[in-house]
C-alpha cells in the first residue's frame, strides 16, 4: 500500500506496519490507523502518520530524549487495556506529541498525555496522566538549555 | 439537562454500564466515584478540551509549520551531539 503525506512524502507500507489506536486521539475521532515512521533525517523525532487521512501526521518524540527523568505514573488499568502483563511493562514504548507553533523556541511537548505503544500487538493509546506533574505544553528546548548551563 | 439531587453515598446509574456515586461533599467541591467499563475514556472537562486543542495544534499542517519543524529538527541535531 502507498500514501502520500505532505510531511513525510511517499510512504510504502503493509497491513502489518499499521498501529491501531484503542481509543482515537481527542480531536480526531475518525482516525484509528497510524504508521510510526522512524527515519534518520528526523531523528530523534519520529512521525505518526495516519493511513486513513494522509494529511494528518504528528511529530512525536521519546520523552527521555529531552527529559531524562520523565517517569509518569501510569495506572495499571492502562497496561491491561494495552494487553500487556505487569511484568512486561518494559515492552511498552512511550512517545509524546510535539507542537511547533511559530518559532522553534516556542516548541512544546505534551508530557501530560503520552502515547503508549505495544509494538507486539500493534496497538496504542494516548493516556492522560492523573497528576499534573507534567504539562500538556511543556517547553521542549528550555530543558536542554538548563542542562547546558548545569554543565558549565 | 437532567438535574438530580443526591446525598453522600447515593448513586446514579447511567445505562447498564456506568454508575456514579457521591463520596464526599465540601462547601465548594464534590468527590465523585465513577464505575465504568475500562475502555470508556473519562476526562475532566478542562483536560479534555486542552488535550483536544493540543492534539489539533500538533497535527496542524501549513508550510510555515513544516519549515519550523525542519528548523527544529536541524537545531536539535546540532545541539544534542
Amino acid at each position: 500500500m502507498k500514501l502520500i503525506s505532505p510531511r513525510v512524502g511517499e510512504v510504502e507500507y503493509s497491513e502489518s506496519d499499521i498501529i491501531t489506536l484503542i481509543t482515537p486521539f481527542l480531536g480526531f475521532p475518525e482516525l484509528q490507523d497510524f504508521l510510526l515512521i522512524n527515519d534518520d533525517a528526523s531523528y530523534p523525532f519520529l512521525w505518526l502518520q495516519s493511513t486513513e487521512d494522509p494529511d494528518i501526521c504528528f511529530l512525536i518524540v521519546e520523552p527521555e530524549q529531552f527529559f531524562q527523568n520523565y517517569a509518569p505514573e501510569i495506572p495499571s488499568r492502562e497496561y491491561k487495556i494495552l494487553a500487556i502483563a505487569d511484568k512486561y511493562k518494559e515492552d511498552i514504548k512511550t512517545f509524546c506529541m510535539v507542537t511547533v507553533p511559530s518559532t522553534i523556541e516556542s516548541a512544546t511537548v505534551n508530557l501530560r498525555a503520552p502515547i503508549l505503544v505495544n509494538f507486539d500487538k500493534h496497538i496504542a493509546k494516548q493516556i492522560v496522566l492523573e497528576q499534573d506533574t507534567y504539562q500538556i505544553r511543556t517547553p521542549l528546548l528550555s530543558q536542554q538549555k538548563e542542562g547546558e548551563e548545569g554543565a558549565k | 439537562m437532567l438535574v438530580l439531587s443526591r446525598k453522600v453515598g447515593e448513586r446514579i446509574k447511567i445505562g447498564e454500564d456506568i454508575e456514579l456515586y457521591i463520596t464526599k461533599i465540601n462547601m465548594r467541591e464534590v468527590r465523585i466515584g465513577i464505575e465504568a467499563p475500562k475502555d470508556m475514556p473519562i476526562y475532566r472537562r478542562e483536560v479534555y478540551d486542552a488535550l483536544t486543542e493540543a492534539n489539533i495544534a500538533s497535527s496542524a499542517e501549513s508550510d510555515v509549520n513544516k519549515n519550523n519543524i525542519i528548523s527544529l529538527i536541524e537545531y536539535v541535531k546540532k545541539n544534542k551531539k
